[in-house]
């Protein structure tokens, strides 16, 4: 099941890359650092329903 | 996801045949920037349009197995909804069938840029008399003119199958990724055909290029 985010995420990063450049060597470069973006912001966003989710409850029971 | 560095400097140049590229890429994903890339000798272009292709294509139709071929589709909602009294309304303002159909199926807005592969859905919600392709892309309600009596049974029916195919035991929540990857290819086809239009948005700057030149010259001389 998960397995479909991270094809999905290389996926959109290599074509939304590939139409920004026509080099390959830039094409990929500026996937991985999509991938990374979308990663790092994705996580960020785990991060904050789970300290909302887990932490604050035990926080304040 | 543009890197800030990489510096814009001159416009890349534009590639050749754009509206005829934008058309074909429009068309089938990948199309334009291969006959570009394959009329300029551009082999990057080229294998570019060849992975846009494959990859777009991919994920459009692996979308489509995943849910059980049913997610790509237009419902004649509206007219059955027209017929008790009771349209749908945006802002106020009664949608027409048409409208009233893809607002109740938005998915199709995003799939319907991926070109050729989602027409047989236009087909089959435009032509009910004559369906393509059977079951494929078929349009729920979908009756011929004369038989609107028929349109509720055909609605029915329809979200009886889709309501069958998310409770197998396979689907789980396949059923809402399946349609997440066919709008995700169709939105990026956009991408692609304004690529085929416009060009890439940046191109090597123009130290790494004198680089590159230098070192092929120098391979060369080596070479000899």
């Amino acid at each position: 099941m998960y397995l479909h985010l991270p094809i999905m995420l290389i996926l959109v990063s290599l074509v939304y890359s590939a139409t920004r450049y026509d080099e390959w060597d830039l094409i990929v470069g500026n996937a991985l650092r999509g991938c990374v973006y979308i990663v790092t912001f994705l996580g960020s966003v785990f991060v904050v329903l789970w300290i909302l989710s887990a932490v604050v409850p035990a926080v304040f029971e | 996801m543009s890197d800030p560095k990489t510096p814009a400097s001159a416009s890349p140049p534009r590639p050749p045949a754009r509206a005829l590229g934008a058309f074909l890429s429009f068309l089938v994903p990948g199309l334009g920037q291969i006959v570009q890339g394959w009329s300029s000798g551009n082999r990057s272009r080229l294998g570019k349009g060849v992975f846009f292709l494959l990859a777009l294509y991919g994920m459009f139709f692996y979308g489509m197995y995943l849910g059980d071929w049913q997610n790509v589709y237009i419902p004649h909602v509206q007219e059955q909804l027209i017929r008790e009294g009771r349209p749908l309304t945006l802002f106020g303002v009664t949608l027409s069938p048409f409208a009233g159909d893809i607002y109740t199926r938005l998915q199709y807005a995003g799939q319907f840029w991926i070109g050729i592969a989602a027409w047989p859905a236009l087909w089959n919600y435009f032509v009910p008399e004559t369906p393509i392709l059977s079951r494929f892309q078929a349009s729920p309600g979908s009756v011929p003119p004369g038989k609107e009596f028929l349109r509720e049974q055909s609605l029915r029916q329809a979200e009886a199958e889709q309501i069958a195919a998310q409770l197998a035991p396979n689907m789980g929540k396949y059923w809402d990724v399946a349609w997440v990857y066919t709008v995700i290819a169709g939105v990026l086809n956009l991408l692609v055909i304004y690529d085929a239009w416009a060009g890439p948005v940046y191109r090597r700057p123009a130290s790494e290029q004198t680089q590159t030149a230098a070192g092929g010259e120098d391979g060369a001389a080596k070479d000899k």
